[in-house]
């Protein structure tokens, strides 16, 4: 978040002043790849591409605050994800989403779960790992900050179903980490991933 | 310690205000209802500041935005476009790094020093008699000029070997000699001045020893200037 300084770089980059928009860009950046990653794995670095050349064209109509301009961009970046989720259909190659993320998932090693689960790969790794809805307001409502009203808008769905999709994402990671724990013996009654 | 799977079950529910929390941030593991701390935790990795890799692509980015801002129908900006297309070849010429650095930092910062070198140099020549070298209207066949378009007056275009004042109508004031730029553009020049690579041949003749000229309020303030550019 920019906070005071986000009129002003906003100004800026309207003005196309690209001091303004390099300020924009490297808040945005990072949770916009984490979100797409978590969604698209690899496709992350150029969906995020298309997103900011988006954000650049249409930058003079865009009118708000900062919180207005990060719910835009995200939308934004959710229209390429749809494109590019009908592109793959289509091609029927691509894996899921939640296997290309798999490998920084935890290895065998205990300890080096431990080590990967709080590290940030580790923790996109195991959100990925999510239903696909649930993992995205996950990633909206967390990494990229967004209140209950604006992911709902960027979801289209109800304030009240996005609120149960974060709960229900956030007892699912509560299961994913018991089980694995390494003292934890998984019943037969735990969900498992 | 097995746990009967119901029992796990309402043990993880969540009230709104702790599930908001927890997205929020803003609580910490230790407060954290039974079975959630480590979602706490996981959260605040993925919400960690960015690594290097995540902020590797800004150059393209800006690119990205250069072109958008360049399709942009603004008045101003095509005015100063040429002008940065001469500033980039002139320093082009002066080649290797400092050519890097400062095309990479040219149009938005960089507007700035191109309106004042506008204003300070136009198509008028500084009053030291060596750099009227060139001939009026020839400039140096490798740089890329436009100078119809750098010249705020169609009727100044008249490129002269006037040995005076800048062009009367400058968007700008002429800088004083008191206020160094620092931009990148600026700092190139003064290093490849330091560096002689201006004091003769291609780099003496070349547009951005008259920029840098220009900027100094004449060739022979142009040490005293760098000094105080590079500090």
């Amino acid at each position: 978040m920019l906070g005071d300084e986000f009129t002003s770089r906003l100004a800026a980059a309207r003005r196309g002043d690209e001091v303004g928009f390099s300020a924009l860009w490297r808040d945005l950046q990072p949770p916009l790849l984490r979100y797409l990653g978590v969604a698209a794995g690899a496709a992350a670095e150029d969906l995020a591409s298309e997103t900011w050349a988006r954000v650049a064209k249409d930058l003079a109509r865009f009118d708000g605050d900062e919180a207005g301009f990060r719910a835009w961009v995200f939308t934004i970046a959710r229209h390429r994800l749809l494109d590019w989720r009908r592109r793959e259909a289509r091609a029927r190659t691509a894996p899921r989403p939640n296997e290309q993320l798999s490998h920084l998932g935890a290895a065998d090693d205990p300890a080096a779960d431990a080590l990967e689960r709080v590290s940030t790969d580790g923790a996109l790794a195991l959100i990925a790992q999510l239903p696909a809805e649930q993992a995205e307001v996950v990633m909206l409502r967390a990494v990229a900050g967004l209140d209950v009203a604006r992911v709902a808008k960027i979801v289209g769905k109800r304030p009240g179903a996005v609120r149960v999709l974060a709960h229900r994402g956030l007892r699912r990671l509560a299961e994913l980490l018991a089980v694995d724990t390494p003292h934890d013996d998984p019943s037969p009654g735990v969900v498992t991933p | 310690m097995h746990r009967p799977f119901a029992a796990r079950r309402d043990v993880l529910t969540l009230d709104e205000g702790t599930a908001a929390r927890l997205l929020a941030g803003q609580l910490d593991p230790s407060d954290a209802p039974p079975g959630y701390g480590e979602v706490a935790g996981v959260l605040a990795a993925a919400s960690a500041p960015p690594r290097p890799h995540e902020l590797a692509a800004e150059e393209g980015a800006l690119e990205t935005f250069r072109a958008a801002a360049s399709t942009r129908p603004v008045r101003r900006r095509r005015r100063a476009g040429p002008l940065v297309a001469v500033l980039t070849a002139a320093v082009l010429v002066l080649g290797g790094g400092a050519a890097a650095t400062a095309t990479g930092a040219l149009p938005g910062p960089a507007q700035g020093v191109a309106h004042d070198a506008l204003g300070a140099v136009g198509v008028s020549v500084p009053s030291a008699p060596q750099a009227t070298r060139r001939t009026p209207v020839a400039h140096p066949p490798t740089i890329r000029t436009a100078p119809r378009h750098v010249a705020p007056h169609p009727a100044s275009h008249r490129p002269t070997v006037r040995a005076s004042t800048p062009a009367p109508t400058a968007p700008r004031p002429k800088p004083t000699r008191g206020g160094p730029n620092r931009t990148s553009l600026v700092v190139a020049l003064c290093r490849a001045y330091d560096a002689g690579r201006l004091r003769s041949g291609a780099g003496r003749a070349s547009r951005g020893y008259e920029v840098l000229a220009g900027l100094a309020g004449g060739e022979a303030n142009i040490p005293g200037y760098c000094r105080s550019v590079l500090g």
